[in-house]
């Protein structure tokens, strides 16, 4: 949970909010402007606390951090791009300088420095811009830099807010391709924070975050059919609270018209739900 | 364009250093002009200090100055295996300067000596009507020292025949006497060979050897005038005349060069005069010379003024110090803001505290070092001074503080951008500590001083750092209190305006209240600029009217005139002046008999005491008969339920201060004419004296000159002074000379770091206006509402600072002559109270108001220029 408070008001930014990401993961975090994942990232990112519940990120309690601990924990434990790329690089260092910068604050010996930002320029594919200022990259190089830069001190958690949403189509695949390499070929875990669909989509698993709560989680998986053809599935998942309350997908509302009264039928081994009609409704 | 890329650590600090350096320039800029202001400070007061000793001492009479004393000359006046009249001791005195401790030592000349047998009485052989008596006097040097005018220098007396004398002129024109006269004495018949001068008879010589250049007349009424003067024989006639003269005197002196004195070896050089005296120089044959000197006491009175001063000096400039500080952390904080970006991304990144400060205090570092070392190498060789140790350090530290500031003001908690929507005011416990610590140690300051009350002497305690401190940690804790305080009313204001006014008036409260454009150190600035301002101009006319009161004190009245004697013809004549209101002749005589249970002698001053107190009201008129009504003037608590004067019963109406009469050392009873008991009173008149009320608008140094004329037609020697003259004197002198500039110097420094604050502050908020100003533009604003929102930045501010910087202003001045004697510095017989000139607050207040307009306006003109397109890009955070 994390309370901002003001002038005698406290606003709860997240509250009942259970996550748990494996590692090696890439997920997305999907939620309206104002659902609380960006919140959920400064904490997960370590740069703000929680006022209340638990918090781990690869065997850091976040809650319980001290000073040295977090600074360590922001050093080698997590890496992070943010959307705009001012905040991701200084605009007078070039891309090999910013990714020097967060060798140099992590402490790095300085004989491997060279080698490493030349390593991450290549496998993010933007060595070409290796000496050049943020300002003469393209918005996707940027972002490509600013990965590097966040790779810089070998990560185990990759966090990313909104990497793509300033960027075309085209560089926001590249941007997402590049996630989804680092992911794979280094192992990282990355946490995206998004409200790209076409992002969301092509992530095994997608979170969905509305008012500070876990909302709905779709989980995609790829099985061949009895032709031995590739099918793509995905199963989506909703959150019960501990009154029994249940949020339904916007779309499944749409659909189905489910609105103000819904009939419920105990199964075996699930519950139905069905819509009703003017004549079902009870008087 | 690409470029080479530095991956190492200084490289990488080198570009980030190198960017972005408007900020760190300004800042350079400003620390560059304070540290030439603090390393001016201490060697402008050096200076002055210099210049106020020097100024004491060439005020004062040689005999007073010099190290000079009158003693035995020894029984013989010829020594084995030296050759001429007294040339051993000759040797001893020449040896004395050598033997004298530095700074004393430097500043003595080479000594000088005559000796002179007793005064001998003379007959006088042309018939005049006096009593001649003369001394011999033998100077080794005589040939240099005087000119005859007349005749030929005297030949040595060998005991046989006349004994050559030369005669001073003022002596030969007093007595008659001429060359070739022959005057039989004691000794031995004496022949004036020659008239002489002295060849610089306004020089020490002339004063240190008194009746050789003037001749002392005794008159008693009745019986024939007695001259006394000292005569000049031939230095070898000591041989003839030695038993004479072992019974006579040896004036000796050392003259004492004021112009070469510092200030800084003031402390040194009055123990050291002091020692002096008591050490007497032991001459051959029984010979004895003790030298004194007034030097101690005048080196210790002008080092209370100066004391004093530097207390004053120190009073006005620590509000300064406040300005200053505020000024300097928003130049830090707003070169900070400019390195946010790059820091917050630093940090999150995992650079630490220690880091992260490190990189600020280096920027510091580079910023404040290199120009605080041209300014302090600058002004040490354009205005060579000698400084103490506090004064050669001050401007480093003063350097030192921004790197410090840098490294305070700079945490990684306050590098993330903060939840405007979310963080209306800041909750600071660290400010709320600190206010509360500052309260705390202002109420204790407060208390300390009064508790210890008025320092009598300054000197006893240098420059005071309770003085110093007390008025700042008044002022911010006022300040603070006034900015926790305003958002109350102005909430209230906003309140009260939602329903009755427009928008503008509603939006500039609300803003003020929630997020208002100037911060603490800005508002703080602000109160403690126009604090001092205030303050600067009361002390200005504090000490205005203390330096008229002391010398109203010193004059007794708008003019007085002195004089052995005015008749009743003197002093209508000088009623009858224009210019003149009235006039009262006081005379004065000693050796009065007053009984207050026990009897003494005292000064009686005899007068018209209903004009006396139209000249002084503050004296009363002594009217009715019998007893007779008396007024004492004592340094003294005196009471008695009888009093006699002059063993008559009196009526004591009231005892006064002593010095509420000028030139009056002792005890004094004052006396109306008509009431004096027959035949009292008669002992010597000492003197007389005219006291006159000018008329308004006369100018008092007119009549004054106008009214010597008229009482000195009879050809009495008339001493006249008056008030105007008596200030105009104590103005002369340096330090009140320069305290007013100087005050004025700390309130337009005030003026110009309020003008810096505001621009500095207003840029800061530059940003954050232009995103309201276009928003509310799209919303249909016309410019010149928008003129009024910005102008309520700077409104509420600017009326909390107006109304508590000068209720702060005013009250300081009550605080430090509470806590600091300025009788030093102005004179006088009471410490001068605070005086409050309307018109010169308000002028100050006035000059306040245009500058904070000014630096408003110039800011936002600026503010537009460094933010052009923002309102295009208002959604971007």
């Amino acid at each position: 949970m994390r309370i901002f408070s003001a002038e005698g008001v406290e606003v709860q930014a997240l509250q009942g909010l259970t996550l748990r990401v494996e590692r090696g993961e890439l997920t997305a975090i999907v939620g309206a402007s104002g659902s609380g994942k960006s919140t959920l990232l400064t904490i997960l990112s370590g740069l703000d606390v929680p006022s209340a519940g638990s918090a781990r990120v690869a065997g850091h309690d976040l809650l319980a951090m001290g000073t040295r601990e977090r600074t360590a924990y922001r050093r080698h434990t997590v890496g992070f791009v943010w959307q705009q790329t001012s905040r991701n690089l200084l605009p007078y260092l070039t891309g090999a300088e910013n990714v020097a910068m967060a060798l140099a604050v992590a402490r790095s010996p300085r004989r491997q420095r060279a080698g490493r930002v030349d390593e991450l320029l290549e496998l993010l594919g933007v060595a070409s811009v290796r000496d050049r200022p943020p300002a003469q990259m393209s918005g996707g190089q940027q972002q490509r830099v600013a990965i590097a830069v966040a790779l810089a001190n070998e990560p185990e958690v990759l966090f990313a807010d909104e990497p793509t949403g300033e960027l075309d189509e085209v560089s926001s695949q590249g941007v997402f391709d590049a996630l989804r390499d680092v992911n794979e070929r280094l192992g990282v875990t990355v946490l995206i924070v998004t409200h790209d669909q076409r992002v969301s989509q092509q992530v095994r698993r997608t979170v969905q975050i509305r008012d500070g709560r876990l909302s709905t989680e779709v989980l995609r998986s790829t099985r061949l059919d009895e032709h031995g053809v590739e099918q793509h599935h995905a199963e989506e998942y909703a959150v019960l609270d501990r009154v029994g309350r249940l949020q339904l997908p916007q779309e499944y509302l749409t659909s189905l018209s489910l609105k103000d009264l819904v009939r419920l039928e105990l199964d075996t081994d699930h519950v139905k739900v069905h819509p009703t009609t003017g004549e079902e409704a009870p008087s | 364009m690409t470029r080479r890329s530095h991956i190492g650590v200084a490289g990488l600090l080198r570009h980030h250093l190198s960017t972005g350096t408007r900020a760190s320039l300004l800042v350079a800029l400003l620390v560059g002009a304070t540290v030439v202001g603090v390393a001016l400070a201490p060697r402008a007061l050096a200076r002055l200090g210099d210049r106020e000793l020097r100024h004491a001492l060439e005020k004062t009479s040689a005999t007073q100055l010099d190290l000079a004393g009158v003693g035995q000359p020894g029984a013989k006046a010829y020594a084995q295996g030296l050759e001429g009249p007294y040339a051993h001791a000759a040797l001893v005195i020449g040896n004395i300067r050598q033997a004298l401790p530095q700074p004393l030592q430097s500043l003595v000349g080479d000594p000088h000596w005559l000796v002179r047998t007793p005064a001998q009485s003379v007959t006088v052989t042309r018939g005049q009507d006096l009593n001649l008596h003369v001394r011999l006097g033998i100077d080794l040097s005589w040939k240099d020292l005087v000119r005859p005018v007349q005749g030929e220098l005297p030949d040595t007396y060998d005991g046989r025949g006349p004994i050559g004398i030369a005669v001073p002129r003022a002596l030969a024109e007093r007595a008659d006497l001429r060359v070739g006269d022959r005057l039989p004495s004691d000794p031995g018949k004496l022949r004036v060979t020659a008239i002489v001068d002295v060849v610089d008879p306004d020089g020490g010589y002339a004063a240190h050897t008194g009746d050789l250049v003037r001749p002392t007349v005794t008159v008693s009424p009745g019986f024939p005038s007695t001259v006394t003067g000292t005569v000049l024989v031939a230095p070898d006639s000591a041989r003839a005349l030695e038993p004479l003269l072992a019974s006579g005197t040896l004036t000796g002196w050392l003259p004492v060069d004021g112009s070469r004195v510092s200030y800084t070896e003031a402390d040194a050089l009055v123990p050291e005069a002091r020692r002096l005296a008591s050490n007497p120089v032991e001459l051959p044959e029984g010979g004895r010379l003790a030298l004194r000197t007034g030097l101690a006491d005048i080196v210790e009175q002008t080092s209370d003024r100066i004391e004093s001063t530097y207390a004053l000096f120190a009073l006005a400039f620590s509000g300064l110090a406040g300005v200053l500080g505020a000024v300097f952390a928003l130049g830090v904080q707003t070169v900070v803001a400019r390195r946010r970006p790059a820091l917050a991304l630093a940090s999150a990144r995992g650079a630490g505290e220690v880091q992260v400060r490190g990189v600020m205090v280096l920027e510091g570092l580079l910023i404040t070092l290199p120009v605080s070392a041209v300014a302090i190498r600058a002004v040490t060789s354009l205005v060579p001074a000698a400084v103490g140790p506090v004064g050669r350090l001050l401007p480093w530290a003063v350097a030192a503080l921004v790197p410090v500031l840098f490294g305070v003001l700079t945490t990684t908690r306050a590098l993330r951008e903060p939840r405007q929507d979310l963080q209306v005011r800041t909750r600071s416990r660290v400010r709320w500590v600190l206010e509360v610590g500052v309260a705390g140690l202002a109420v204790l300051s407060l208390l300390a001083l009064d508790r210890r009350g008025v320092v009598e002497s300054s000197r006893a305690v240098g420059i005071d750092p309770l003085v110093v401190a007390a008025p700042i940690l008044l002022v911010t804790a006022v300040c603070a209190a006034a900015l926790r305080v305003y958002p109350w009313p102005l909430a209230v204001l906003q309140r009260s305006l939602r329903s009755r006014r427009g928008p503008v008036a509603v939006l500039g409260a609300a803003r003020a209240v929630r997020q208002p454009a100037l911060g603490f150190a800005a508002a703080l600035a602000l109160v403690v600029g126009l604090a001092v301002v205030t303050f600067s101009a009361v002390m200005a006319s504090t000490i205005r009217s203390g330096l008229e009161h002391a010398a109203r004190e010193a004059v007794g009245a708008d003019v007085r005139l002195s004089a052995s004697a005015f008749d009743e013809g003197d002093l209508d004549a000088v009623r009858r002046l224009a210019g003149v209101d009235e006039a009262v002749r006081l005379s004065v005589r000693s050796g009065v008999e007053l009984d207050l249970g026990r009897t003494a002698h005292v000064d009686v001053v005899v007068t018209d005491t209903a004009a006396l107190h139209t000249v002084r009201p503050d004296l009363p008129a002594l009217t009715g008969e019998y007893p007779t009504p008396i007024l004492l003037g004592t340094d003294r608590e005196e009471r008695a339920d009888s009093v006699l004067f002059e063993s008559r019963p009196a009526h004591l109406v009231d005892v006064v201060a002593r010095e509420l009469l000028p030139g009056l050392d002792h005890r004094w009873v004052l006396v109306d004419e008509s009431a004096l008991p027959p035949g009292a009173a008669r002992g010597d008149s000492r003197r007389q004296e005219v006291l006159i009320r000018v008329a308004p608008g006369a100018d008092a140094a007119d009549v004054a000159d106008r009214a010597a004329g008229v009482a000195g037609r009879s050809g009495v020697d008339v001493e006249v002074v008056d008030v105007e003259g008596e200030r105009a004197a104590a103005e002369s002198s340096p330090l009140v000379g320069g305290l007013q500039p100087a005050l004025l110097v700390a309130a337009l420094a005030a003026l110009l770091l309020t003008l810096v604050t505001v621009v500095l502050a207003s840029l800061a908020a530059a940003r954050a206006r232009q995103q309201l100003l276009g928003v509310l533009r799209i919303l249909g604003m016309s410019p010149r509402q928008l003129r009024g929102v910005t102008a309520w930045e700077l409104g509420p501010i600017a009326v909390v600072a107006v109304a508590v910087g000068t209720a702060v202003g005013l009250a300081l001045p009550r605080v430090v002559t509470r806590a600091l004697d300025l009788r030093p510095f102005v004179g006088g017989r009471t410490s001068p109270t605070p005086v409050v000139e309307p018109a010169l607050v308000l002028a100050g207040v006035g000059a306040f108001v245009v500058v904070v307009v000014v630096a408003g306006l110039l800011a936002v003109a600026v503010g537009r220029r460094v933010a052009p397109a923002v309102t295009v890009k208002m959604g971007e955070r």
